[in-house]
Formats: structure tokens, sequence, C-alpha cells
């Protein structure tokens, strides 16, 4: 012991102690400044329904300056979170009522922060002070975003493998079979063609003589019909006669028959 | 019958016995200053490097992740164990000098020391850590880190640390005491109270963050 603190020959060098020292006064300063300690802050409070991203200590910007820091997060019996915050006093004038906080970050990789929208009272004073808890802006949850993303994605996988299955069997299969189809057709109506060709002159004189036979029989007709007219007077006549002959040879009859038949009277024959 | 003569050495004032603690805290401090600065200097680099290079991971996180390394896991013992192991024979000298009253000294040094090389290791592992960011601007990721950084852990890191050490100084010299008064060579006290320290250290450890101060697993020392 005594050896050990008396090596210095009675001569002291305080180079670690100093340095120490020195250190720990570099790093409260510096602490203080970057942390803007004993400078008068404004206390706010903000509910969110999901902590998410904020944290003790996140930087509270408005307008892209850092303004304040977020003190703590403490969970309700509702399951929200309470977010307590310490802006600046000096800049307390530039939250009013309209004011929402939201969460942002630099770039795609950056810092989160707590981003304040400016709403500058009159006056720049007192106003803000009364201002205790202002609105926030729940982000998007990316989770879900993500998950209806995902889903798009097999949705519209699942179209790209219809519509790939459909180009690549069914579109084919429609177009051999329409090919073929055009073939048959091509086919059938060569053939058509080739037989209309042969027959068309046999099927031509076979509508003329048709024709000459509508004619034929539609004279026929009208002279059938004009001796029909012609005869129609001689043929009552003679069905006449022939009515009064057979009333004849039935009376006739009768007479020959016997006498209780004599006595009905032959029906006189009307006149001609 | 000659009489034994007893002379009681007059009590040592306060500051005086400040003083004593003082220097030797010093001198143990220049010992293990160097080492230490390197060790946070070399650990910063790596695990900057690490993290944003294999790992792909943002330079801010990689250096909130330093932070929260050296404070809460790392720090502490990694101090301790560095300080025990190149304080270990000045309190084996002591022990041998058969000064009893040697740890009054020696233990408030030791966790003077501690607390002062635990802030030693985490500046020079942010500096390192800085140095190691791909970010070009160094001063002013210094500046945005040191506002994420609370206070109140660097002090209990501080603490932890000159409680750690404090503590293991006490072990040491009280079992070099006994096991030099039994004739044991220095050199196998030495080995012996190194690896007793090592497991005290790591007793002391995981008590710690089981019993008094658990891990906050958050993702910022913030």
């Amino acid at each position: 012991m005594t050896g050990d603190l008396n090596t210095n020959g009675g001569r002291d060098q305080w180079l670690f102690l100093g340095a120490g020292l020195l250190l720990i006064a570099a790093v409260m300063i510096g602490l203080a400044r970057e942390q803007n300690w004993g400078q008068p802050m404004v206390p706010l409070r903000l509910t969110s329904r999901n902590a998410g991203a904020l944290r003790a200590g996140q930087e509270v910007r408005i307008s892209g300056l850092p303004v304040g820091q977020v003190k703590s997060l403490q969970l309700q019996p509702d399951a929200s979170v309470v977010v307590q915050l310490q802006v600046a006093q000096r800049y307390a004038s530039l939250i009013g009522p309209k004011s929402v906080a939201s969460q942002n970050q630099e770039g795609f990789v950056g810092d989160h922060y707590l981003e304040i929208s400016a709403d500058p009272q009159r006056g720049g004073k007192g106003t803000s002070l009364n201002v205790r808890s202002i609105r926030y802006q729940q982000p998007i949850a990316v989770a879900a975003l993500i998950h209806q993303l995902m889903q798009t994605q097999q949705d519209l996988q699942a179209t790209l493998r219809n519509t790939h299955r459909l180009t690549g069997s069914d579109v084919p299969q429609t177009l051999r079979e329409a090919r073929r189809s055009f073939a048959e057709v091509n086919s059938l109506a060569t053939t058509l063609q080739r037989e209309s060709l042969a027959t068309a002159p046999d099927l031509r004189q076979a509508l003329r003589q048709l024709s000459r036979t509508g004619t034929s029989t539609e004279q026929a007709s009208n002279q059938a019909q004009q001796l029909l007219r012609e005869s129609q007077p001689l043929l009552i006549r003679s069905l006449e006669d022939l009515q009064q002959i057979t009333s004849t040879s039935r009376w006739l009859l009768r007479s020959l028959l016997g006498p209780s038949a004599t006595e009905e009277a032959p029906a006189t024959p009307a006149g001609p | 019958m000659p009489f034994n003569v007893v002379t009681l050495a007059p009590p040592m004032p306060f500051s005086w016995r400040i003083l004593q603690v003082l220097r030797l805290a010093e001198r143990h401090g220049q010992r293990c200053g160097g080492p230490v600065l390197l060790a946070g200097l070399v650990l910063g680099l790596g695990v900057v490097q690490l993290s944003s290079g294999p790992l792909g991971q943002t330079s801010r996180f990689s250096l909130e992740l330093l932070i929260l390394l050296v404070l809460q896991l790392v720090g502490p013992m990694l101090v301790t164990l560095l300080a025990m192991a190149l304080l270990l024979p000045r309190w084996l000298e002591q022990d041998r000098s058969r000064d009893e009253q040697a740890w009054r000294h020696s233990v408030p040094a030791a966790a003077l020391v501690g607390g002062l090389l635990l802030l030693l290791f985490f500046l020079a592992a942010l500096i390192g850590g800085v140095l190691a960011s791909p970010r070009a601007d160094l001063i002013g990721e210094f500046r945005e880190l040191s506002s994420g950084v609370l206070l109140s852990d660097l002090l209990r890191s501080m603490f932890r640390s000159a409680f750690f050490l404090a503590i293991v100084c006490v072990w040491s010299q009280w079992r070099g005491y006994i096991t030099l008064n039994r004739g044991v060579s220095p050199a196998l006290v030495s080995s012996n109270l190194l690896v007793e320290g090592l497991m005290l250290l790591l007793g002391l450890k995981l008590l710690w963050i089981t019993l008094l101060d658990p891990l906050r697993l958050s993702a910022s020392a913030q």
C-alpha cells in the first residue's frame, strides 16, 4: 500500500482523475446542450390507439425542425396509449387547436420522429399554453397494407396464371378448332361450288321446264274452270232429270209390288 | 519483565484519507485507462462495422445498438474484467505488505476508477462507432446520438461498473490476504483469483440483471 502510494515520489500527477473530471464535465455539457436542459418546456399530451414507432426520447418537430421530444408513454386501462411530450416554450405558440401530430420519418430508412403541424397563434404567447392535448393521426398500418398488397399480388398472380393457361392452351386449341372449321367450311364451299357448277344447267333447265309446266297447268286449270262453268247448267239439269227418273222408277216399283203401295201416289215430278 | 510497548498510530485525518484514495485511484486509473480506451474503440468499430456492413442496418441503428450494448450489456462487465486483470497484481502487492487496512483505500479507489473507466470506455466506443459508420457527417451524427443518451442510463452503468469493481477488489484482497498468509505462491494466487474474480463478476452480473435492474430490451438506448 505504502509502496503503491509513494511511487510518485511526492509529486502528484492527476492525469486520470483530471481527464475523467473533464470528460464528465464535457459529457454533461454536451447532453445539456443537445437535450435542452434548463430550457423552459411546455408539456403536451396525445392519445394513440397504438404506440407503434413512438418511443421515449423521440424528437418532436414542427416544420421539420426539432422543437422538443417525447417524454413518456403510458398504457391506459382502455388499451390506449397516452404520450407525454415536451415542446420548447418559445415554439409553443406554433401549436394551436388545429395542430395534428403524426409519425414521420427521414427518408425511407431514416429516424422516426413526431411531426406536429403548425397552427400559429396570434400574439405568440399564452394561447398555446392552454393547449394540453393535441390530436394524433394514426400512421398507416404497414403490416395491414403489406397484407393487402400480398393478397392483391396473389390475386394478380392467379389472374396471370389463368391468362397464361388461357393463352397457352385454350387459345391455341380454339384457333386450331377455328382453323379446322374454316377448312371444313372451305371444303364445303368448294364442294358446293363444284356441285352447283355441275347441276346448275340441269337445274336451270328443270326450272324452265317446271316453269313451262306450271304455265301449262295454269292454262289447263283455266280451261277446266271455264269448262266447268259452261257445263254447270247442263249438269244441274241432268241431275234434275235423273232425280225425276229416280222418282218415277220408285213409283213404278211400288205399283208393281202391291196395292198397299199404290195408296202412295207417285210424286208428280216438278217441271223441268 | 519487559513491557511490550504498543504504539498506536494516530488516526488519519479524513482529508488525508481522501487524498490517499484519490492518489491510488489516479495510479490505478492510469494503468487501466489505455487498455480500456483501446477496448472501447475496438468494440465500437467492430459492432458498427458488423451491423452496418453484413447485417445491413442503418448507421443510426448501429450506433444505438452500440450504446445499448455498452450501457446495458457488456460495458460494466468488460471494464471490470479488464481492470481486475490489470489491477490484481497491485491488490496482491498490498496484501503481501500485510496491511490489513489496505481495503479502506483500495475499495473506494476501485469504485472511483470503475466509474470513470466506464465513461472512458463509453466515449471511446462511441468515437469508434461514429468513425466506422458510413455516414459522412460525423459531428452531426455524434450530436444526434448524444441527444438520445439518457443521463440516468449512463450514471446507472457507471455505478454498476464501480460496484462490480469494488466488490471484485474486496473479494480479491480478502482471498489474496488469506492465501498469501498460507504461503501459496503469488503466481498461483493471482491465477486463482483471476478465475474467482471472473466467476464472481458473472454472478454479480446475473444477479444485477435478474434482480436489481433487468435488461430493457428496447431497440434504442433512448
